[in-house]
């Protein structure tokens, strides 16, 4: 059957062209806080007017910068055989990233992340169906700071199969370690740029600031062959305009200015296009992730990002409540229903609560939330089949059951009727369903005791304990 | 969906109705339909197209909305969401206890005066089925307590007999000042449900005739199941439902010329695990979406579902089911949407989950508003200045201001910050909380002494007539 998807735009030609004018203007007659020489200099060589920190990027340039990034089209598995394709058909999903703390439902209560809930939940993201990339979910409290990325990758790489991103980093002295352990996975360097298993991303400060290290990092990135991913956040009415359209000019401002900075230091370089524009709470002043505005710049950010014909990574299963009830349900799913209609590539989110912890239990049931909707983005094929007239008229006029005719058998295998994998009748012997915080602990339990991932060969596993042994020596007290 | 396909839809509908044709079991009906040229055979009777296309002609969408005192409170069409509530679960979940109960007559009162005070709700039906009332006045009952404590449009409960349909617009006409007054605009709206597939048994067409004749807007509300009384495709199941509202239509037009109508909704999947019929599956809201645009051809307006779920708790479950139910067919552009109120397959209400409804249609709204671009939205010159001038941006006017317009969205149940290691209190906690406040503080202006006792009048004679006290 023929994949069916419901898109609904949230902007106008017009708006869109708002947007994007908006975009070059501040990037032309305001420009971007630069705080990196050597970029200053590659960017000055490129047109942009450089006076102290700040640049200002003329449309030419950013042109130029367009050109000379390739829009990331697809992400191959730890092995290097072919994982997703961003073809605008399919709703992906992966899941949020750098949470320094677990919801531990065992103790009724959140604490500190470690290395090994960070491999318990990869495997688990590993078996999940609707996710599609896996980035660490936890910042390992036990793990040196300067060491996490490198350790986070290693736990990554050693758990599951999928395509992987490293979580946003900070400096450019990780990309090496990173890329080197990805390459060791999938035979070298030279594969890995053909076939890259990883993506890279980095955030860029709002509004419109990309500091020393950011900017070094992003130009690491681009060097090293990683597909990446710019990750501005603007918070509406802090570090964005309040207004969505505002902040969608912003953002995308900060999006090119990234493109730029990575086309500079490498051209040709992969990139996606991405949103997390986020709230602020007007009761508390902090940023809230669970306001309907997260998903609603998704949508339009997904729109901005094929007009360029670039894929949209977004938020996604946002909220910002702290425990697994039916708000943190509602509120993450508005936010990853509107972009999936909107045509977003790939949802983030999967597993993130209320802010700064993450939970093996929401990973389940997030998986499927996607499920969800992804079938209720299909659509409905109308064809002589689907339309059922005879069986109708059979089933009508002798007094028939529906259950019992073939096209119902035949139409309920070929998943016309959404089934999920946390409802009822989804356990043995499920006589007593409880809630489904409970059911997704039992689904965790369940996966944790018998998903098996492939061991990585002894000589690649050698290879990434070498690599994690320079690094520590690289970057401890560096 | 293309107009191609709603155009295979609707044709399969009348051929379904010309080729197959509908059970009805109601003589006077049959004559009517005789007359207009509809053939009568065995137990069958086969509708031309050209009769729908006369009941076409003959129906007049019901677009104005009256409230009880008898004046307009909202057009449909005017581009705006509406949402009622559900109706007829016999469970209450206790708001004191949280425990699932039998539901009362005095829960019908209760959750009235809350759906009042509640501003995403625009018509209240009787949320519950009673259990403390005898079966046969539970309709009329719960909706005279209806009447009683809101002052927001009514929708009486679905009715299954003919003969309760005189008491409710009795009722009805007490509240805006008699039967005349109720005639030139009546202040109720009444569903009835055929049977699917294609059924119009004795007492469901009599109840059809009975609510068209008292010149009572009538929402004709199928429920085909797919894959146990309607195929499994969606497509398939549209086409079906679409027959069984156009069959009403044919009754309505037959019985009275002008009958106002509107075109409901009320497709469900099945639980393939279970074989019973799942109200949280995302093919509610889906097929509710199609059905707005079928409707909507036809120039009526359509009720769809909805807030929907079949989550037996107040759960993640119960919140992704329910929302993804009622924002598919919000975005597609149904008029109006039930299920407010209700949960696990409309088998139980709670006065939690209207509060939490409430909050999660302001959502909805919010995002149905959509991003509005302009100079002033794109906001060149306050970025300009915030990033020039190194400041932030919540100092600025245009923060402030945009922020009263309602720019970003507000919870009104509020959010247990995620502070210390403590998860916090659940959202039905604190909607129970919402809702027994508003219990202890909204009050309803009662209806006026003669009214009221009209009403007792009624009840008493529906009492002696259906339950035989």
């Amino acid at each position: 059957m023929a994949m069916h998807r419901v898109t609904l735009n949230m902007l106008s030609e017009d708006a869109l062209s708002g947007i994007q004018a908006t975009a070059h203007r501040l990037l032309d007659e305001v420009g971007i806080r630069l705080d990196h020489p050597e970029a200053r200099e590659l960017l000055d060589g490129l047109g942009c007017r450089v006076n102290r920190h700040r640049v200002t990027i003329p449309r030419e340039t950013v042109a130029w910068a367009l050109e000379n990034v390739t829009p990331q089209d697809r992400l191959y598995n730890r092995d290097g055989t072919p994982g997703l394709v961003f073809d605008r058909r399919q709703l992906r999903a992966h899941n949020g990233g750098g949470q320094p703390l677990i919801l531990d439902l065992s103790m009724g209560k959140r604490r500190p992340a470690t290395l090994q809930d960070l491999i318990r939940v990869t495997r688990l993201l590993d078996a999940l169906p609707n996710v599609d990339q896996v980035t660490p979910l936890f910042g390992a409290s036990d793990v040196p700071l300067d060491l996490l990325y490198v350790a986070s990758t290693d736990a990554m790489l050693r758990n599951t199969r999928k395509p992987i991103s490293a979580t946003a980093i900070e400096r450019p002295d990780d990309v090496p370690f990173l890329v080197e352990m990805a390459a060791a996975c999938c035979g070298g360097m030279d594969m890995f740029r053909r076939y890259p298993t990883m993506s890279i991303s980095v955030s860029p400060v709002s509004p419109l600031t990309f500091t020393h290290a950011v900017t070094g990092a992003i130009m690491a990135v681009a060097r090293s062959g990683a597909p990446f991913h710019p990750l501005p956040s603007p918070t509406l009415a802090a570090t964005g305009p309040i207004t969505l359209a505002g902040a969608l000019a912003q953002q995308h401002a900060e999006n090119l200015a990234s493109f730029l900075i990575a086309a500079a230091a490498g051209p040709g370089v992969p990139v996606m296009y991405c949103s997390r524009i986020s709230p602020i709470d007007l009761r508390t002043a902090v940023c809230s992730w669970g306001g309907p505005e997260v998903g609603m710049a998704g949508a339009c950010a997904a729109q901005i990002a094929h007009r360029l014909g670039f894929p949209c990574d977004t938020y996604g299963l946002a909220s910002a409540v702290a425990t697994l009830d039916a708000q943190c349900a509602y509120e993450r799913l508005a936010n990853a229903l509107v972009p999936a209609l909107g045509g977003a590539d790939i949802l983030s989110g999967v597993g993130l609560i209320g802010g700064l912890a993450g939970s093996l239990e929401a990973a389940v049931i997030d998986d499927e939330m996607i499920g969800l909707i992804k079938h209720a983005i299909k659509g409905c094929t109308v064809d002589d089949d689907t339309l059922a007239f005879e069986v109708m008229s059979r089933v009508v006029s002798t007094d028939g059951m529906f259950l019992s005719e073939e096209h119902t058998v035949r139409h309920a295998r070929d998943g016309a009727i959404w089934t999920g994998s946390l409802g009822p009748g989804s356990f043995p012997d499920d006589g007593n369903p409880g809630d489904i915080v409970t059911r997704a602990s039992a689904r965790v339990e369940e996966i944790l005791g018998t998903h098996e991932v492939e061991p990585l060969s002894q000589s690649v596993s050698q290879q990434l304990e070498e690599i994690r042994k320079a690094a520590r020596s690289g970057l401890l007290g560096s | 969906m293309s107009d191609e396909a709603l155009e295979n839809i609707e044709l399969t509908a009348y051929r379904l109705l010309a080729e197959v044709g509908i059970v009805l079991d109601h003589t006077e009906a049959k004559e009517m339909l005789h007359g207009l040229g509809c053939r009568i055979a065995d137990d069958r009777t086969t509708i031309p197209c050209h009769v729908v296309d006369w009941a076409l002609e003959n129906v007049t969408p019901h677009l104005e909305v009256i409230d009880l005192e008898g004046n307009l409170a909202f057009t449909f069409g005017d581009g705006e969401i509406r949402f009622h509530n559900g109706g007829g679960p016999p469970f209450t979940y206790d708001l004191n206890t949280g425990e699932r109960r039998p539901s009362t007559l005095q829960d019908v009162a209760d959750m009235t005066r809350l759906l009042d005070a509640l501003p995403n709700v625009d018509v209240v039906i009787p949320l519950f089925g009673p259990q403390d009332v005898p079966p046969q006045l539970l309709t009329v009952a719960s909706t005279a307590e209806t009447l009683r404590h809101t002052r927001k449009p009514v929708g009486a409960a679905a009715v299954e007999k003919a003969r309760e349909v005189s008491f409710m617009v009795e009722m009805a006409a007490a509240c805006c000042g008699g039967v005349d007054a109720y005639s030139e605009r009546p202040n109720l709206m009444i569903s009835v449900s055929p049977v699917s597939p294609l059924t119009f048994t004795e007492d469901v067409t009599a109840a059809i005739i009975a609510v068209v004749a008292s010149g009572t807007p009538f929402h004709t509300l199928p429920a085909p199941c797919l894959g146990a009384t309607g195929p499994i495709t969606l497509a398939g199941a549209l086409a079906q439902q679409h027959a069984e509202v156009l069959a009403s239509l044919v009754i309505a037009a037959a019985t009275r010329s002008g009958a106002p109508v509107a075109y409901c909704s009320r497709i469900s999947p099945i639980n393939l695990r279970t074989a019973v019929s799942s109200w949280g599956g995302p093919e509610v809201g889906m097929t509710g979406a199609f059905a707005g645009q079928l409707a909507h051809r036809l120039g009526l307006p359509c009720d769809s579902y909805g807030l929907s779920t079949s989550s037996s708790h107040l759960d993640a479950r119960f919140a992704y089911e329910r929302l993804t139910n009622a924002f598919v067919p919000a975005m597609a552009g149904v008029d109006i949407l039930s299920g407010v109120g209700t949960t696990d397959s409309g088998m139980a209400g709670g006065f939690e989950i209207a509060v939490i409804d409430n909050e999660i249609i302001s959502l909805i709204k919010h995002v149905l508003a959509g991003c509005v671009v302009n100079d002033d939205t794109l906001a060149f010159d306050v970025i300009k200045d915030v990033v020039r001038g190194d400041g932030v941006f919540l100092a600025e006017g245009h923060t402030v201001k945009h922020m009263r317009e309602g720019e970003l969205w507000m919870s009104d149940i509020g959010t247990q910050p995620a502070g210390g290691e403590s998860a916090g209190d659940t959202v039905v906690v604190r909607a129970r909380a919402q809702a027994s406040y508003i219990l202890e503080t909204h009050q309803v202006s009662p209806l006026p002494d003669d009214v009221s006792r009209h009403l007792d009048q009624i009840i008493d004679r529906a009492r002696r007539e259906l339950a035989g006290d």
